[in-house]
């Protein structure tokens, strides 16, 4: 938590609030150092669907450069600027990419692909948020509210490394619609989860009574963290970012006691018993 | 000690007003000192149900700003001993609505030895709303068989336990659910949400259910809260949810669908 100061009740401060957000954005991955070649393209991009791109904050990932210094971050920046992109920030990166970002007033993303990557550099992920901008644009476009679900800065102000966790936030009363509880760590409902209402959490979610509304694991991107509910009636499910929503989830063990996990692929969904 | 008890709904339409004048009604006829206060400024409904619209001189908001004493704007029912209605102003909005001032009559009225203060809420989540279930001890939680009354329930249910002065102060504000124009016929042709349904949703303790019923909307319009109607399902089923408000055990009755035989059709027809 924050230093408190003797005078002031931090816990209940008059002038602001803090909360818990989980915004869409756009990731940009540039896979190339030919700067050239990523402006000519990306403008291109940009006039099949202008009012897509109109001001759409964007995260630039790096990863997929061979060359670690290669890229100017500035001209980059200036350039998404130019064609109406606002670059917010830079996810995972090399020291030197993160030193530009920090210039440039960028905020910085904890990696999520930094184990997978490891293993297989080059391969890109299996991840619904570069569907989105390699996919079809215009459907995106269309469907609002299936913009990509990134994990962003969240609450409380985050210490340097993004795995920290505190304690286990055990709830006993029913979480209501409307309601939004964000916890950095385990997080675990005794009662139901209403339509409507939404839980976050950096580490794994557990909910005893049924899951209605929302439940968004790993929002810093653990991608081990697991959601699991006595009920499966979810509006929809995240682990780390990838997440699955209500025609899929009723497919699945509907109304029945599940667990929801990533397997490096795709949320995977199996039932609780049996064992 | 008084007991302020808030009628709240979230949606609109679903019969806060009337139960909040059933259920003061049932308390005072029962012994308790009752006031019922409109909170929905601007909406005035409340003198109408208790019919006392022409006895309004002074509201709610004039004893806020201090412009009368409490005495001169409380109404006494004209039916029933003990039972006081505070009316709504209704040529201001719900801004009129200090926290400062709600609290101040409040005390008032405890002070004035009332046992029960039943405050009803205007629809909405917005200021009036807040105001009405700020503080306080136990809410009664007003919801139709449907899908979108339970929902807004269900936040109205949530913001009561976080933001009511109760839930600042870490304590629990006690629920009752309120299930009202329940018609059984209509649940078993899977048409309406059965009583299972919505309990299993809201997990909150069911305080009653009052079928859907012609006497209600007569009461209404004549200005008699319906738990006079000794002759209704509703008046009946309204008197039991105050039998269990005071801690009483009762079993819930009107939830199955009477099946109507040949001769009562006939008599029915006849009639």
């Amino acid at each position: 938590m924050l230093d408190t100061e003797p005078s002031i009740d931090i816990s209940r401060p008059q002038s602001f609030q803090i909360k818990g957000a989980l915004l869409p954005l756009t990731l940009l991955e540039i896979k190339t150092s030919q700067l050239e070649l990523v402006k000519r393209e990306l403008t291109k991009k940009v006039e099949v669907a202008p009012s897509f791109f109109d001001n759409t904050p964007v995260v630039f990932v790096l990863d997929g450069i061979q060359d670690s210094a290669a890229l100017d971050l500035m001209d980059l920046c200036d350039f998404c600027k130019s064609i109406n992109l606002n670059p917010v920030g830079l996810r995972g990166g090399t020291d030197y990419y993160q030193a530009q970002a920090r210039q440039a007033k960028m905020a910085l993303f904890p990696s999520v692909k930094s184990r997978t990557r490891a293993s297989r550099p080059d391969a890109a992920p299996p991840d619904t948020q570069t569907t989105n901008i390699d996919g079809d644009i215009v459907n995106n476009a269309s469907e609002g509210s299936k913009k990509p679900l990134e994990p962003t800065e969240v609450s409380e102000p985050q210490p340097e490394q993004a795995s920290s966790r505190d304690k286990p936030l055990i709830i006993d009363a029913p979480v209501r619609s409307g309601q939004q509880i964000f916890h950095a760590g385990d997080l675990i409902v005794m009662s139901s989860v209403s339509h409507g209402a939404e839980l976050l959490s950096t580490g794994n979610i557990h909910v005893y009574g049924a899951l209605r509304g929302r439940a968004l694991a790993g929002v810093e991107g653990d991608e081990s963290t697991r959601v699991f509910c006595g009920s499966q009636e979810a509006e929809l499910v995240s682990v780390a970012g990838h997440y699955m929503v209500d025609e899929q989830l009723k497919k699945s063990f509907w109304k029945t006691a599940s667990q929801i996990f990533y397997d490096g692929k795709e949320l995977q969904i199996r039932q609780l018993s049996n064992f | 000690m008084a007991k302020i008890i808030v009628m709240t709904s979230g949606k609109g339409g679903v019969g806060k007003t009337t139960s909040s004048a059933a259920i003061s009604s049932g308390l005072a006829m029962r012994g308790h000192k009752t006031v019922v206060i409109d909170f929905d400024i601007g909406l005035r409904n409340l003198d109408l149900v208790m019919n006392c619209e022409r006895r309004v001189v002074y509201d709610f908001v004039n004893v806020i700003n201090g412009e009368a004493t409490l005495k001169q704007a409380l109404i006494k029912d004209k039916r029933i001993e003990n039972l006081f209605i505070l009316p709504a102003s209704q040529t201001r909005d719900k801004d009129a609505l200090k926290k400062e001032g709600v609290e101040k009559v409040l005390d008032e009225l405890a002070a004035e030895g009332f046992e029960y203060i039943i405050c009803d809420s205007p629809a909405g989540i917005e200021h009036g709303a807040y105001m009405a279930l700020y503080f306080a001890d136990e809410a009664i939680v007003v919801a139709n068989p449907e899908v979108s009354s339970v929902r807004d329930s269900d936040r109205i249910l949530g913001i009561l336990q976080s933001k009511s002065r109760k839930a600042e102060k870490g304590e629990h504000v006690e629920e009752h659910l309120l299930l009202t124009r329940y018609n059984p016929e209509r649940v078993e042709k899977g048409e309406m949400l059965a009583v299972e349904d919505v309990q299993e949703i809201l997990a909150t303790k069911l305080l009653g259910v009052i079928p859907e019923c012609e006497s209600v909307l007569k009461a209404s319009n004549q200005g008699v809260p319906v738990i006079h109607d000794k002759s209704s399902k509703a008046g009946l089923a309204y008197d039991d949810a105050v039998a269990r408000l005071l801690g009483e055990e009762k079993e819930h009755r009107f939830l199955t669908a009477e099946h109507k035989g040949l001769f009562q059709r006939l008599f029915r027809r006849s009639a």
